[in-house]
């Protein structure tokens, strides 16, 4: 087996932006949603544009394999109800609470599962349930998690926050 | 163990599906896009996990089988196994849906006998084409 990747490689804007690249193609493959990779000033003016105790929506999912460590989501509620219906077929006043929490997780699974599996093919990675928690976008504002990197994407000209943070031995926590 | 039962041939015309993930709306998306396909569907059973599948497959007749890999409980690679070793289960057709599409787990699959691998995210269209190409096998007695 080989070494564990380096928590810097994990990190690398490489990593970072192949991980936005799996969100851009879940995005168009299964949610028939338009998504675009933006710079740190758009995604801060588009945070800036919405209401800072706006209901949001966390999803992680931590990975083991080669390397360690937790890939994040961070959409509002309202756009992850609005991507839910499109993936489901079935009217955003259909859904539950839990269905919408749901599918923020699975979103989530799907991105980073598919990151893994293009940058890493002959490599096996085990991931966990998704955890999803809510949060405002005040929180996001306010920059990634200690030790995390992140980016914005634009999901239908609305901002959602993706981030890779080291594991709880890498990060020395 | 209960074993399915033998009173009725089953439909395989009208093949019964058994989804497996762990994710209801993945489930839920999964069944929209197989009823709608175009390929006669019987029932379409769901369970969340590889435990769960087992005890419907003990109680149902099921000619295809989709199943995640990485759920809590049992995995999909577990109920594979579980799978294998009954013979009144060998005619089931399995398919993963996976986001994992590593070659590792590639070849592991083949050994499950699996016929097809299915990547997350997927078109709506692929759910098409894989049961338009697999064939419902009749079950052995």
């Amino acid at each position: 087996m080989s070494s564990p990747i380096s928590l810097q490689q994990l990190h690398s804007a490489d990593g970072l932006a192949a991980l936005g690249a799996a969100m851009v193609q879940v995005a168009e493959d299964s949610l028939f949603a338009y998504a675009e990779p933006c710079d740190p000033e758009r995604f801060a003016a588009m945070l800036a544009e919405r209401d800072a105790v706006e209901p949001w929506l966390s999803a992680s999912v931590a990975f083991k394999g080669p390397f360690e460590g937790t890939a994040s989501v961070s959409l509002p509620r309202a756009l992850a109800a609005d991507l839910c219906g499109s993936f489901c077929g079935v009217s955003t006043d259909e859904l539950s609470e839990p269905q919408v929490v749901d599918f923020a997780g699975e979103l989530t699974n799907m991105a980073c599962g598919l990151w893994l599996t293009h940058t890493h093919r002959t490599e096996r990675f085990d991931l966990t349930a998704p955890h999803v928690s809510a949060i405002t976008g005040a929180a996001l504002a306010g920059g990634a998690a200690a030790g995390a990197c992140a980016s914005g994407i634009a999901l239908n000209d609305v901002p959602i926050q993706i981030a890779l943070h080291p594991s709880a031995s890498e990060g020395g926590g | 163990m209960e074993s399915v039962s033998t009173q009725a041939a089953p439909d395989v015309a009208a093949p019964n599906i058994l989804i497996v993930d762990d994710s209801a709306m993945m489930r839920m998306m999964i069944k929209r896009v197989t009823s709608v396909a175009g390929s006669p569907i019987g029932t379409i059973f769901e369970a969340a996990n590889g435990q769960e599948a087992l005890a419907i497959l003990e109680q149902h007749e099921v000619q295809f089988l989709f199943t995640d890999i990485n759920m809590p409980v049992m995995t999909g690679t577990e109920l594979l196994r579980a799978m294998q070793a009954r013979d009144d289960w060998s005619h089931i057709v399995r398919i993963i849906i996976s986001t994992d599409g590593s070659e590792s787990r590639r070849h592991e699959a083949q050994d499950l006998n699996v016929k097809m691998y299915v990547e997350k995210p997927f078109r709506p269209e692929v759910m098409r084409d894989v049961l338009s190409n697999l064939t419902p096998a009749t079950p052995q007695r």
